[in-house]
């Protein structure tokens, strides 16, 4: 190490927890445990790379972006065949977003489990059960479906301040982890981490989610929040050193870059600039320490998976 | 800035309980503001009459804990570089743009070159009312063909692109640079950046020429001694040229650790990178994402190989993302916006201009697919909420804001989409809009498209 740059390492107080997804059956993904910020490997160890989840709906609807709908389009019938081909593009998780759900109806929850877990058995990846976010459906879906995939270990939310007193129970009581949702505050963050736990969830089997916008619409308030919520963490808070997850691919494409069929001398080509557009979204906040990311297109994934392949 | 508000505070007359305390004669009615104010890098202490040798000294050791500053390129329209003072934009801002550079190489077929070449000079495209152009271009001379790099920059002058764009001149060949900027003195002052030099290679460019120098080395310790020797010569318009490092994110994160938080005045330059050395070079997405990457961390010229608008663009967007000054609201011009294509049917929403409000609405009002008018009132930058406490968001105001934006004469009805949290504005709002009909949307921008498919409805029966 250079003489001139080693005076300049910082040494953490603490790790981030370590949250493990997943199970032996399947494939465990270890999220965390790193001592250091992004990529500075001299300030401690950083054992995990950045973890990418690849978001497939639960129901492909109207508003689902013709861009990702040509991508998947040989797989959009089957969630099985769906996860497969993400995983094989470089998707270490699974993440079934309740999507196109309008009432609340036990047979979809039914369905959901099923498919949640013909998905784990295809393909041996861990799975991720993601919300509508409309607080109502959330609150009746979420506990439901935990207990119908009870012990597999699951990563379940976003739950927030106004719904985690009726996911959170059944999500412990079922041995899962959980995503906490935050708007964009380090305070709110640590305080929704505390309310968690006093359910009587472990502080290891919670993920942050700072609730992040998409390039361009508000990514730098986000970009700027993790970093303080790591900095904060490295700094010995105990309330904060959990893993965190953005939904880079969410954010991406409800933006118009990616969903207006535009191509001219300024923007681009549409598809090469959707792509760039997610990739760019989610690789900003793997800099900020981010350490799991929720994508979309295949080429999105493809692309990020190479960069932090690459990336020492 | 490292030094805390009390630190700075112990140090005025207020904390040394002297006779001037709170004298006012700052403009800040108390020692403790004004001493928070200048922690802030918000005020300076030439403000204070009273202030001690000790505490202008502090400032000033604290002061020169920055990197350096470097203007380069066109003489009528130069840019700024380097210049940072924090690690992390939350710690104060990010001060002067990375410069994103599109290199074009001597190897290439001039057809394409000069191609890529008109393509990024006429190429602008505006966001969030920021006009956005290529700052830079890099001429790399990689196959040793003097006539073929001369006959380049003879070409730019001829097109007058030295007067636009701001050049990095890079080859192996000292001569060639020297001619190279004798042919631009006119115009511009280049970035020169001589491959594979020795010291005394570099002290002769910068004698002949005046320009700044990029400057390489084979290790971050020998690039320090380079620095200091050249110093010592006098050359200190210096960027250092940081290639094929395999830690490179570590590499830079240390070196602006190094100026921040332990003054190694020997790596206080500004830095450039190529985004290619990390990926392979067909792969233009993939160069996009180093790029977005070397912004990200600290590199203050980022040298690319292809130029795309559908890359440029959303690089160009990050870089606006990363740059805006976390400490001013970011907010956006008070006026009427028209989403998607509206009529006189369109719905009519208002809110105001704290810029992460206007962009969560505008997102979700472009999700519904529901063309609707968006009407921005001025709150200075607070949100609804906020804005409503503060009394800058009020029935009177939004009342003018509707006379003023003349939506009257776009749309044929007299409808109104309040915020959710300011739901108390109803009645106020219909008494100073007569006839108007004031309809209240949820809490949280997310449930908008679902509102809006249903508005119609909600409209007719209310």
């Amino acid at each position: 190490m250079s003489q001139v740059l080693s005076p300049s390492k910082i040494t953490a107080k603490q790790a981030i927890k370590r949250v493990t997804i997943g199970t032996k059956e399947t494939k465990e993904i270890i999220l965390g445990m790193q001592s250091a910020m992004p990529f500075v490997n001299i300030d401690g160890n950083i054992p995990n790379k950045t973890k990418i989840a690849a978001e497939i709906p639960y129901k492909v609807t109207s508003k689902y972006p013709h861009l990702l709908v040509k991508a998947w389009s040989d797989v959009l019938e089957d969630h099985c065949k769906w996860a497969l081909n993400a995983k094989n593009i470089g998707a270490d998780l699974i993440a079934l977003r309740l999507e196109g759900i309008n009432e609340t109806d036990i047979t979809i929850a039914q369905s959901v489990i099923e498919t949640a877990k013909n998905i784990i058995n295809t393909t041996k990846l861990p799975i991720c059960i993601l919300g509508q976010n409309n607080r109502e459906l959330d609150k009746y879906y979420l506990p439901l479906i935990a207990a119908g995939l009870k012990d597999h270990n699951c990563l379940i939310g976003p739950v927030e301040e106004e719904t985690y007193k009726d996911i959170v129970p059944s999500l412990k009581d079922n041995n899962h982890c959980v995503i906490a949702r935050t708007p964009i505050d380090i305070n709110l963050a640590k305080q929704l981490n505390i309310l968690i736990t006093e359910l009587g969830i472990k502080p290891d089997r919670i993920v942050m989610d700072p609730n992040m916008g998409g390039l361009g619409y508000g990514l730098d308030y986000a970009y700027s929040v993790v970093e303080r919520i790591r900095i904060a963490a490295f700094d010995g808070d105990t309330m904060l050193n959990m893993p965190i997850t953005v939904f880079s691919g969410e954010e991406a494409w409800r933006t118009k870059e990616t969903k207006a069929d535009i191509s001219d001398d300024k923007w681009g080509d549409h598809t090469t600039r959707a792509i760039t557009w997610e990739t760019l979204t989610t690789s900003s906040m793997i800099m900020t320490g981010a350490d799991l990311v929720v994508m979309k297109h295949p080429e999105s994934i493809k692309q990020i998976s190479n960069f932090i392949k690459g990336i020492n | 800035m490292t030094i805390s508000g009390l630190a700075l505070f112990k140090l005025l007359p207020g904390g040394k309980k002297a006779p001037e305390t709170n004298c006012k004669e700052c403009g800040f009615p108390t020692c403790m503001a004004f001493a928070m104010k200048l922690a802030k890098g918000q005020t300076t202490i030439d403000k204070c009459v009273h202030a001690s040798n000790e505490v202008k000294e502090l400032l000033e050791s604290e002061g020169g804990k920055k990197q350096e500053e470097l203007t380069f390129g066109p003489i009528s329209n130069p840019i700024k570089i380097g210049g940072e003072t924090v690690l992390y934009r939350h710690d104060k801002t990010f001060i002067n743009q990375t410069c994103i550079s599109v290199q074009v190489k001597t190897s290439q077929s001039l057809e394409i070159t000069n191609r890529t070449i008109e393509k990024l000079t006429r190429y602008n495209v505006e966001r969030i009312g920021v006009s956005m152009s290529m700052d830079s271009l890099t001429i790399f001379n990689d196959n040793k063909d003097n006539n073929l790099f001369i006959n380049i920059v003879n070409d730019l002058i001829a097109r007058d692109i030295d007067k636009k764009l701001a050049l990095i001149l890079i080859s192996e060949d000292k001569n060639e640079l020297i001619e190279a900027n004798n042919l631009l003195s006119a115009s511009q002052k280049p970035l020169l950046y001589l491959k594979n030099a020795s010291k005394e290679d570099y002290i002769e460019l910068h004698n002949e020429t005046n320009c700044p120098i990029a400057i390489e080395s084979n290790n971050i310790d020998n690039l320090v001694k380079l620095t200091e020797e050249l110093e010592k010569s006098n050359v200190s318009n210096i960027v250092l040229a940081i290639n094929n490092d395999k830690n490179i994110i570590e590499t830079l994160t240390l070196i602006r650790r190094s100026i921040i938080n332990h003054n190694v005045k020997a790596l206080r330059f500004p830095i450039m990178t190529f985004a290619s050395d990390y990926c392979s070079s067909i792969n233009a997405t993939q160069e996009a994402i180093w790029a977005g990457t070397l912004i990200s961390k600290y590199s203050n010229i980022v040298i690319v190989n292809h130029f795309d608008p559908a890359l440029i663009y959303p690089l160009f967007t990050l870089r606006q993302n990363l740059f805006t000054d976390p400490q001013k609201p970011l907010q956006i011009e008070p006026k009427l916006y028209p989403i998607g294509d509206t009529d006189k049917d369109s719905p009519l929403i208002v809110t105001t201009n704290f810029a992460l409000t206007y962009f969560s609405v505008a997102s979700e009002v472009e999700a519904s697919n529901v063309p609707c008018y968006l009407l921005i009132t001025n709150s200075d930058g607070m949100s609804v909420l906020t804005a409503w406490a503060a009394n800058k968001f009020s029935g009177e105001i939004i009342a003018k804001a509707i006379k003023e934006s003349k939506i009257e004469e776009l749309i044929s009805h007299k409808n109104l989409i309040l915020p959710g949290y300011v739901s108390m504005l109803k009645e106020e709002i219909e008494e100073e809009l007569p006839g108007w009909k004031v309809h209240v949307a949820p809490l949280e921008a997310v449930e908008i498209p679902e509102y809006l498919k249903k508005y119609n409805l909600v409209k007719n029966t209310n």
